[in-house]
């Protein structure tokens, strides 16, 4: 069985939780979860790619096993958690890798990138956003913050990001085989979220979400100039992040794998197989 | 075989079954039995697929249970029964790595897990109740014949199902579960011990701090050489689970019921006495509730169990997945 690591990497004061497997010396792959997740999320994936790539998976600050500040501490931001990542990448010595994007992790990766364009060998979008048409009509009430953030529009937003049920529901909508959805993902998920303060962390940064959308045509542009390798990999049914921002990918880079998936937001949960054949069929060409 | 409601229509398995053996290095070799050639694969081809796990809920003296299956409806049957504080979650990287023989089934023990007791049920959180839960399961399931996987409280349960059924034991895979008072460490056991000569409530009180994150992780390290095998999510869910409304004193009570436990000890003796099964004992040695003693004491009364013992704590599955799967193979094998 895979030999996976589990560690802290001290990154300029912030602990960052990640797991790590694979030989050190084959070609890097750094897996970027999304909300309300952690690296757990690649648990099946970590296995299946392992024998022949270097594999590295943090917890983004705020989420899973990484430290988690009071949100009046640290500025819970895309630009501030992609700042950890960057020096996280560094700490550890990763000099060159390939980014897997999920969710959250698309905001991430991306502003890696751009920010250090040589050091990114390939992107791999599963269900990770550059796009406007990629944004469902399930952002309104989100985009309604983004306009306005008083205290009304943010509680709104309470029931739709914090509650239990919603994590439930991300994990299960659109997927037809709920046998193979396991309970440990949303389960674990929902007991981080519980954690209190992080509901003040999660509220900010979907508030900060609204510097993504700004800086799509940024994140467009380094795909048009650079046009690194890239695969999208999209559960098809994800009720937030729609099949048109996976298509729109080629736009700016018309060599960019397009593959869809019969399942949810959640791809890996149900087709981490596929999505690792995917994957590795993409890299070793 | 019983229908069960929380079932998917059936079909075909997405992933293939497992081969083991496909993968230089990563993989546990087969015994010589099965062996595969060890084969260099082409690159884009992933290690041979890992068999799926599949997650199911079925109906059981008012239980509404939850339990982990993989392997082929039709294979033989290993039930695995996990302890405290964990749940079918224990056996994760233990399923795949067998469901190409057998048929795996991991059920969520009663306050446990993913295991819902509606409160209507007015359920009695003892150890004989768990036991009738499981035997509950097992006819809800149609289980005729099955080897045991026993860990922790799992135990108990097992050996109560033993006394049930004797005629389905098949075999038994005893992981730091215990039968035998020399099994019992000292220091590990001294407040349960000073609570059942004396009733004290501070007494009680001083198990809370094991139900807490912090409690439950120590015993994850305890005795593992690299603390950095350890998955956080293993002590992480257990703790998430703990923290539900009232959970804590449920499990502090049912802490308190292990006193039944081993006064049971003789009946599971004799049974082990009477029937025999074929037993393979492989024990986290560093364990400090279980100890080594306890492994060796099921040589007593069955001469030719296998006694095999791992350099790691009492959670071994987290440290130890593929040595266990490979005795459990080479066992059963037989």
């Amino acid at each position: 069985m895979t030999k996976v690591k589990f560690q802290k990497a001290a990154v300029d004061g912030f602990n960052i939780f990640f797991r790590e497997a694979g030989p050190k010396d084959g070609p890097a792959i750094l897996l970027l979860h999304g909300f309300p997740s952690s690296s757990h999320m690649f648990r099946d994936l970590i296995p299946l790619l392992a024998d022949r790539f270097h594999i590295v998976a943090p917890d983004l600050p705020g989420f899973g096993q990484s430290d988690m500040p009071d949100h009046t501490k640290f500025q819970y931001s895309f630009d501030n958690i992609a700042k950890v990542i960057e020096r996280f990448t560094e700490v550890i010595g990763l000099k060159k890798f390939a980014v897997y994007v999920f969710d959250y992790g698309a905001p991430t990766g991306f502003r890696l990138a751009v920010s250090h364009p040589e050091r990114i060998t390939a992107l791999i979008t599963q269900n990770g956003n550059a796009y406007e048409e990629g944004l469902s009509g399930g952002w309104a009430p989100i985009q309604k913050y983004w306009k306005d953030p008083s205290k009304q529009n943010r509680d709104a937003l309470r029931p739709i990001l914090l509650a239990p049920e919603a994590t439930v529901w991300q994990y299960t909508h659109g997927v037809p085989d709920m046998t193979q959805v396991s309970p440990d993902g949303y389960a674990l998920d929902n007991y981080y979220l519980a954690r209190p303060g992080m509901d003040e962390v999660q509220l900010d940064l979907i508030g900060d979400y609204k510097s993504n959308v700004a800086l799509y045509p940024t994140f467009q542009k380094y795909f048009r100039d650079h046009k690194p390798p890239t695969l999208a990999v999209w559960g098809r049914h994800d009720p937030f992040f729609l099949p048109s921002g996976a298509e729109a990918f080629k736009r700016d880079n018309p060599a960019a794998v397009v593959n869809f998936f019969d399942t949810g937001h959640f791809a890996l949960e149900t087709h981490a197989d596929e999505i690792a054949v995917a994957i590795r069929q993409f890299l070793t060409k | 075989m019983a229908n069960d409601k929380g079932d998917a229509a059936p079909g075909p398995t997405r992933r293939a079954i497992l081969v083991n053996g496909g993968v230089a290095g990563s993989l546990v070799a087969l015994p010589a039995s099965g062996a595969q050639p060890m084969k260099t694969p082409h690159p884009a081809r992933t290690p041979a697929a890992i068999p799926a796990i599949r997650h199911k809920r079925v109906q059981a003296d008012g239980v509404d249970i939850f339990y982990r299956e993989a392997g082929r409806e039709d294979a033989p049957v290993l039930l695995l029964l996990h302890g405290f504080a964990n749940s079918s979650f224990y056996f994760r990287h233990l399923m795949p790595l067998l469901a190409d023989r057998f048929r795996l089934i991991a059920p969520d023990l009663p306050s446990f897990g993913f295991t819902q007791v509606p409160a209507e049920r007015h359920y009695e959180f003892t150890f004989a109740s768990l036991s009738r839960t499981i035997a509950a399961f097992v006819d809800a399931l149609g289980l005729k014949r099955y080897v045991l996987y026993v860990f922790d409280y799992g135990a108990p349960v097992g050996w109560d199902l033993a006394l049930a059924y004797p005629d389905r034991v098949a075999g038994i895979v005893s992981q730091n579960g215990n039968a035998y008072v020399e099994g019992l460490g000292e220091n590990a056991w001294a407040t349960l011990r000073a609570y059942w000569a004396n009733p004290k409530p501070e007494l009680r009180e001083a198990l809370r701090d094991r139900m807490t994150l912090d409690g439950v992780k120590a015993a994850y390290f305890q005795g593992v050489a690299d603390p950095n095998v350890i998955e956080p999510e293993s002590y992480t869910l257990d703790a998430a689970i703990l923290a539900r409304p009232g959970n804590a004193d449920l499990q502090i009570d049912l802490k308190l019921d292990y006193k039944r436990n081993i006064e049971r000890y003789p009946l599971y003796q004799a049974f082990f006495r009477k029937y025999r099964p074929p037993l393979l004992v492989i024990w986290g040695a560093n364990d400090l509730f279980f100890t080594p003693p306890g492994a060796q004491a099921f040589k007593r009364d069955n001469p030719n169990a296998v006694v095999k013992f791992l350099d790691t704590g009492h959670f071994a599955l987290e440290t130890h997945v593929e040595d266990i799967a490979a005795a459990i193979r080479q066992f059963l094998a037989k």
